[in-house]
């Protein structure tokens, strides 16, 4: 019910700024509404969603295992962690434009080099967030587990990962917004199609209706995933702690 | 089969850099179905050896030989019992192999029954304690409460309270041999008393004042060993009790 209020409150501030800016620069919401009938009607629209969220799927898995795994890897060996350092330093404050760019450069206007540039960008700040929960752990229960002579996955399973839980939660949501925002400026630079590649074309044209008809189909598909996905499954994993006010 | 432990020195180093000395000279053996008890006022190594008995902690100089299959149980001086994990699945994770009828009869025993879907956290420390018990025996065969004196101590109202403690069948050991209680929950030998005392104390009297300087002491060596340190230990529980009354 709060939620349904909020958009509505969103609708008619964007309603309200579109009449005072003009429907040139600023569509109104029922030119973008026939927009998206438009680009739905002829198929283009899932088409194009499609794609784009295969790639931010494939590139968002790939970074979060690998960041996940080298992550665990730094916070629990020092040995690892001063290696890998000053690399990690240097991912992060790579821009994404250069990765991006030196990826076509080098593989080729690919799906191969987008997904693996996306993936780059993407890596460092989930190893960093997972590095913090890793160093975080309890060792308390590490002992515990020593003890009674837990096996290794069954520790992983039941011990590590649910202390890892809100941290590969938090690097998850940060990701996903991260990852599709990176996608359409691979899509932009170099593949024939996708959100990003529409998007090209209707700054091109100057085709206001079209670049927010998909811009907020995206979005829309998002937040879905937010709330079918991605919350249920936060509440499942926090329904030990004691209720916060 | 026999546990065989020399440890010659163990020291800490705190969070400034200094050297903390804990435990030198510890030499002792234990063969099968011996019983050894630590006594010793608060700081003096109780829980450092133990760890190291464990396995827990290898920063030490010296030797510890545990024999070939022995299986390592410890109650926890706190629950450490997994949070995000219920009661039942708590228990289970230490002890794999145990069956149904068996869990019920250990839940039935210590009264857990209401709680076995309870997360830790819904628990008082009092339960909590008494859930961590049944862990106590590791990873083969069926858990047995080895600290349920512990519990009794605390829980007048519970079943091994009562004299000739029996639970699951086993007769009760007692790791505190100095407890009032030990002589009523029969242990299947008597127990040899090993002294720990703090650097400076000196639990065994003048005449081996010296060489007992931040060591260890066992009743062979030290006949009145055992009773001085059964005063200290009901002492310093006294003003324990006194402390937090």
């Amino acid at each position: 019910m709060l939620r349904l209020l909020s958009f509505t409150v969103f609708l008619a501030t964007w309603w309200g700024a579109a009449l005072l800016a003009g429907g040139e620069k600023l569509p109104p919401p029922p030119a973008v509404l026939a927009a998206i009938v438009t680009e739905a009607h002829s198929g283009a629209l899932f088409f194009n969603l499609g794609v784009t969220l295969a790639r931010v799927a494939l590139a968002f898995t790939l970074a979060m295992t690998l960041g996940g795994a080298i992550g665990y890897l730094m916070g629990r060996v020092r040995l690892a962690d001063r290696l890998g350092d000053p690399w990690l330093i240097l991912l992060l404050n790579l821009p994404a434009l250069v990765v991006i760019v030196l990826a076509y450069i080098w593989a080729g206007l690919t799906e191969v080099a987008a997904i693996a540039a996306i993936a780059i960008n993407k890596l460092p700040t989930a190893i960093v967030t997972v590095r913090e929960g890793t160093r975080a752990l309890d060792t308390a229960l590490d002992e515990m587990a020593t003890v009674f002579a837990i096996p290794r996955r069954r520790a992983l399973r039941h011990i590590i990962l649910p202390q890892l839980a809100p941290y590969i939660a938090a690097a998850a949501r940060s990701g996903l917004s991260l990852v599709w925002k990176i996608v359409l400026v691979a899509e932009l630079l170099g593949r024939p199609n996708g959100v990003g590649f529409e998007i090209g074309i209707a700054f091109q044209l100057f085709d206001i209706p079209r670049l927010l008809a998909y811009s907020l189909s995206f979005v829309a598909v998002v937040l879905a995933i937010e709330t079918i996905l991605v919350q249920p499954f936060e509440t499942r994993l926090s329904r030990w702690r004691p209720r916060a006010a | 089969v026999q546990l065989e432990v020399a440890i010659a020195h163990k020291a800490f180093t705190n969070a400034a850099g200094e050297r903390h000395e804990v435990l030198a000279d510890v030499n002792f053996a234990l063969s099968a179905g011996e019983v050894g008890v630590f006594v010793g006022p608060s700081g003096c190594g109780k829980t450092t050896m133990l760890k190291i008995l464990a396995g827990l902690d290898h920063d030490y100089q010296g030797r510890v030989t545990r024999p070939a299959d022995a299986r390592i149980g410890m109650v926890f001086q706190e629950p450490r019992l997994l949070p995000w994990r219920s009661v039942e699945e708590n228990v289970r994770l230490a002890a794999p192999r145990a069956d149904e009828a068996k869990l019920s009869a250990l839940f039935a025993i210590l009264e857990l029954n209401a709680h076995r879907s309870h997360f830790p956290g819904e628990l008082s420390l009092g339960l909590a304690r008494r859930v961590s018990l049944p862990r106590g025996r590791g990873r083969t065969g069926f858990p047995y409460p080895r600290r349920a004196a512990g519990v009794a101590r605390r829980c007048p109202c519970h079943p091994s309270a009562r004299p000739n403690c029996h639970v699951g069948g086993q007769p009760l050991r007692v790791d505190s041999a100095c407890h009032p209680r030990r002589r009523r929950c029969g242990s299947p030998r008597r127990p040899r008393v090993p002294l720990v005392s703090a650097p400076g104390q000196d639990p065994c009297g003048s005449a081996n004042s010296q060489a007992s300087q931040g060591a260890w002491r066992n009743r062979d060596r030290c006949d009145q060993g055992r009773h001085r340190a059964a005063d200290q230990w009901r002492s310093h529980r006294a003003r324990c009790l006194i402390g937090s009354a």
